[in-house]
């Protein structure tokens, strides 16, 4: 994939993280009485330290830098992406911000349970529901019971 | 017969749901071992020894900022929770106004004031300087020679250290404060001679002052402490008299019957014989103040505060 | 000796059957809840304290040690077998350690662990028995600018976990500094990169971050690019049981963890990170497999495992021989010990002694009981690499969950489980080292403190960061590190290219 050869867009992110924390770090006062280090000049100074990184990444880049995947347990020999598996897992990720606070712990883990076994293509989602559904009732209870706060049941319904 | 049966296994359920410990949800929003944790641990151990709540407590320490970074993380974590306290006191009032925090404490509830911790200036045993004239005459030739820790920026120990050097005749402003997360740190860092002196309450500094390891050069009440060798800032020539009250607030939004159910516990651990005895220990002064009194009180605070952060140049 | 006998005593006490009972109850609920990421040893020891309520004081100081070092432990074994380290300090295990797992070494990899915990937890409770008062005294002597040299000694030794391309590296640390800065400043009071929310004002909750980028990155990684085969490595493939080799390489790393961990663990400031950064380093360069490193070598194991444990007993001595809890998990110590009517503190040994010596018996007690727990369970342990992946990585999932939401009920961490998750995945397709981001954000905000703290007692001056004898020692180490590789190298170049003329 072109994208991967060239991913321009790496520097990119790197450089506009930079950028907002010098400009946050600019409106902070920079100097203090006796220490001279004031509240801003670190985070001005680790700013321009990405921006400078990040220079120097595009740099690479340009220059043909090679990009090769982090090995793991699991991962298939020619490292084939799967967006299928991708998608499920981001979402799996990405449904606790959304269900957590209303639906409760046990519901939200039950779905997230649910979307990573589906991103791993297990073959049967209704029985990986009544798992996911055990599982995350009885981790629930157990930790509730050993003083963990998860919240309640069913917060909308107010239990 | 089977109604009874009903009733019964209903009553049942009842006392086990009652039985079943309930731990409260305690917040002390400052450093382990430093005055906020000892007022929010403190308090259970009373309650638990005289069978007031037995449920036992969790505790998180977030520390930092005069302590709004935890009013914040409480805040956040815990409304509507009638279970859920939080240890506070004037220093926590004093972060509010100089962060210009977007949490306050019109955000939770006020539930009671309990003590009054008086502040001390000490200096590591091996100082040069044996009183607090010697400290002050120091501070007037060199002021950011002479540096002060205590406790977060902006909190009663700032302010105490600004009003000595107000009360000197000095620019307040220019005191080289060092802020530390505890007492606990900066009583460290005074016995180890890595700063010249540090202001903290007497509950944190008396026990290393009995071993020996600091010297306790003046309190910061308006008479002499009773067991400290030491002057009132007062009677030292110093017209400056401040003292870190500390207290509970419930969780923001917490229930009616949450607010008068933890006042009704305050109130008699207040008069229990075992939180005499914490009183004791932690060499706090008792200062009692509940309910809607502790609510005006904290209105009075708030508006005195602010004017002595003005005045010293902290806020504008 | 008074000590021993009192010692002796207090050994008599927790060595009944009973007592022992207690201690096997209170590691295997320590380690229980240890293992939970996100949920590091003072959590684990607030939610458990309650349960110590109901038996007799003596039974449980011996039920508190088990839980103790059980908390301490618990994190190591996730670490290792499904490199999703729980607290900041079991990092540093995974490295190696889940490396070492792949290769079908996780039962050797654990058992260094667990011993390794065993012996640093044994040579530490020794010291905390005999040399705890001159060992307090460093509380007193660190001032700021020796920790200041300290931690630039941690950034400067880790620097080896940067990987091979630099620049990634040097990236990596400093988004993990970025990441640091955010919150209100201690030293001014300021409010620094919170855009206003209120929920950024406590900043950036660091095991939040460990846990995202570990597992959720890998969960998403794994995923993406899953080959759809059924587990294909035998976790027992390397035998069971650590070899002669093993045992060779192990040895000196838990003692030379060991001596890191105590000392370093007793100071105020010190925590558990450091001293783990810094036996990892230090095995990194005096190992002689230099090129396992990376692959799964022991010794990255060994190492910071007992750095780890010998930290958490060094803990204690402050806390005993002073009364002054240096960290969250001493300060719940202190709250349970006040429980008992223990006032540690100068005083402590001449008022309660029995009692003290009970508890320190129970230490060296807790910590067998953790071996004998935890030992035979390694064969039980590496089993979990047997569930079917859609479950395994499903159930880390649940279990991340229970740690993040549990700490704070707080929205913005599950935001930031998302976030950071998927930057975990995109380092992980673009071989950025992971570690140095969780480097940056521990170290960062504590060298900053000390920095600014330094400088201001010191005016402004600079050379105030090395008034001390000890921050100039440190920081000529740090000018060492930094100046004679090069110059070595550079002589070596001179010297061929003068041979080959």
């Amino acid at each position: 994939m072109e994208q991967q050869k060239r991913p321009y867009w790496l520097a990119a992110a790197v450089a506009l993280w930079g950028i907002v924390w010098v400009w946050q770090g600019l409106r902070l006062p920079l100097t203090d009485r006796y220490a001279y280090i004031g509240p801003g000049l670190p985070v001005v100074g680790i700013g321009a330290g990405l921006v400078i990184l990040a220079l120097i990444l595009a740099l690479q880049i340009r220059g043909g830098v090679p990009f090769e995947e982090q090995s793991a347990e699991d991962v298939s020999a020619d490292h084939h992406v799967s967006w299928y598996g991708l998608a499920f897992a981001a979402a799996g990720a990405a449904v606790p911000m959304l269900t957590m606070r209303h639906l409760g712990f046990v519901i939200t883990c039950m779905l997230a349970f649910w979307l990573i076994t589906r991103a791993f293509r297990s073959p049967r989602p209704a029985l990986d529901l009544v798992i996911g559904a055990v599982v995350s009732l009885g981790a629930w209870y157990l930790f509730r019971l050993l003083g963990v706060q998860l919240g309640g049941l069913l917060p909308i319904a107010g239990i | 017969m089977i109604r009874t049966l009903i009733g019964a296994a209903a009553a049942v359920v009842t006392t086990a749901g009652l039985a079943m410990a309930d731990p409260a949800v305690v917040m002390a929003p400052g450093g382990p071992g430093g005055g906020y944790d000892a007022m929010a641990r403190q308090p259970f151990e009373a309650m638990a020894a005289d069978g007031i709540f037995t449920d036992g407590a969790t505790f998180t320490n977030r520390g930092g900022a005069g302590g709004t970074i935890g009013l914040a993380e409480f805040v956040n974590a815990n409304r509507g929770n009638d279970n859920a306290v939080m240890s506070m006191g004037s220093i926590l009032v004093g972060g509010i106004l100089l962060n210009d925090s977007p949490v306050t404490l019109e955000d939770v509830t006020p539930l009671a004031r309990l003590i009054n911790d008086t502040g001390v200036v000490a200096v590591g045993t091996n100082s040069p300087f044996q009183t607090i004239d010697d400290l002050v005459a120091a501070m007037k030739e060199n002021l950011g020679g002479v540096s002060i820790g205590g406790g977060s920026a902006g909190g009663v120990d700032h302010i105490a250290a600004a009003l000595i050097a107000q009360g000197a005749g000095l620019d307040p402003k220019a005191v080289n404060y060092i802020a530390y997360d505890s007492g606990a740190d900066a009583v460290t860092a005074i016995g180890g001679g890595a700063i010249t002196a540090a202001i903290s309450g007497v509950s944190e500094f008396k026990p290393m002052a009995d071993a020996g390891r600091i010297r306790i050069l003046a309190v910061t009440s308006e008479e002499r402490f009773p067991g400290i060798d030491a002057p009132s800032l007062k009677e030292a020539g110093i017209d400056v008299a401040i003292g870190n009250w500390r207290g509970w607030v419930g969780a923001p939004d917490m229930s009616e019957e949450g607010r008068q159910m933890w006042l009704d516990r305050l109130t008699r651990m207040h008069e229990g014989e075992a939180w005499q005895k914490v009183l004791e220990t932690q060499g706090w002064e008792d200062a009692f103040l509940a309910g809607e009194d502790f609510v005006a009180f904290l209105e009075e605070e708030k508006a005195r505060q602010a004017g002595v952060l003005r005045d010293i140049g902290l806020i504008d | 000796m008074d000590a021993l006998a009192a010692l002796f005593d207090g050994f008599a006490i927790a060595l009944q059957p009973i007592n022992l009972m207690w201690a096997l109850i209170g590691t295997f609920m320590g380690t229980a809840v240890g293992v939970l990421p996100g949920i590091g040893p003072a959590l684990t020891i607030a939610l458990l304290l309650p349960v110590t309520a109901n038996v007799a004081p003596t039974s449980a100081f011996i039920m508190f040690a088990g839980i103790f070092y059980g908390a301490m432990y618990g994190g190591s074994t996730t670490s290792i077998l499904l490199n999703t380290p729980g607290e900041s300090g079991s990092m540093m295990t995974a490295l190696e350690g889940n490396k070492m797992a792949r290769k079908g070494r996780g039962a050797a990899a654990l058992a260094t662990a667990a011993i390794g915990s065993f012996v640093a937890g044994t040579i530490a409770t020794l010291g905390l028995t005999f040399l705890a008062p001159p060992i307090a005294e460093l509380a007193f002597i660190f001032t700021p600018p020796d920790y200041f040299a300290l931690m630039l000694l941690a950034f400067l030794s880790v620097s080896v976990v940067l990987g091979a391309s630099r620049v990634r590296g040097f990236i990596a640390l400093f988004i993990g500094l970025a990441l640091g800065l955010m919150g209100i400043d201690s030293q001014s009071g300021v409010q620094r990169l919170t855009f206003g929310l209120p929920a950024l004002l406590d900043g950036v909750e660091m095991t939040v971050v460990l846990v995202s980028l570990f597992a959720i990155g890998e969960t998403l990684y794994v995923a993406s690019r899953f080959a759809g085969q059924p587990p294909n490595l035998n976790p027992l493939a390397g035998g069971a049981w650590m070899t002669r080799a093993d045992w060779r390489r192990s040895w000196k790393p838990w003692l030379r963890g060991t001596a890191i961990g105590f000392p370093i663990g007793a100071l105020p400031a010190g925590g558990s990170e450091i001293p783990t950064f810094l036996s990892y380093a230090a095995e990194r360069r005096l190992t002689a497999h230099p090129e396992e490193f990376g692959h799964g070598a022991i010794e990255g194991v060994a190492g910071p495992e007992a750095a780890n444990n010998a930290s958490a007993a060094g803990v204690l001595v402050p806390l005993l021989t002073l009364g002054l809890p240096t960290s969250a998990t001493a300060a719940i110590l202190l709250a349970a010990f006040q429980n008992y009517g223990l006032q540690p503190g100068p005083l402590l040994f001449i008022n309660s002694g029995d009692l003290v010596w009970a508890l320190i018996a129970s230490l060296y007690v807790g910590n067998l009981m953790l071996l004998i727990l935890n030992l035979p369970l390694v064969g039980l342990w590496v089993r979990l690499l047997f569930i079917p992946r859609p479950y395994l990585y499903a159930g880390i999932l649940i279990f991340a969950l229970v740690g993040i939401w549990g700490v704070a009920n707080s929205w913005m961490d599950l935001a930031m489980m998302f976030g950071v998750g998927l930057m975990g995945y995109v380092m992980r397709v673009y071989d950025f080292p992971i570690a140095p981001v969780l480097i940056g954000l521990i170290l960062g905000p504590m060298a900053e403190v000390q920095l600014r703290r330094a400088l201001a007692i010191g005016q402004g001056d600079p050379m105030a960061l090395v008034s001390t004898p000890l921050s100039a020692v440190l920081v000529t180490i740090c000018v060492l590190i930094l100046v004679v590789p090069p110059v070595l190298s550079w002589r070596r170049a001179r010297r061929v290219a003068a041979g080959s003329t």
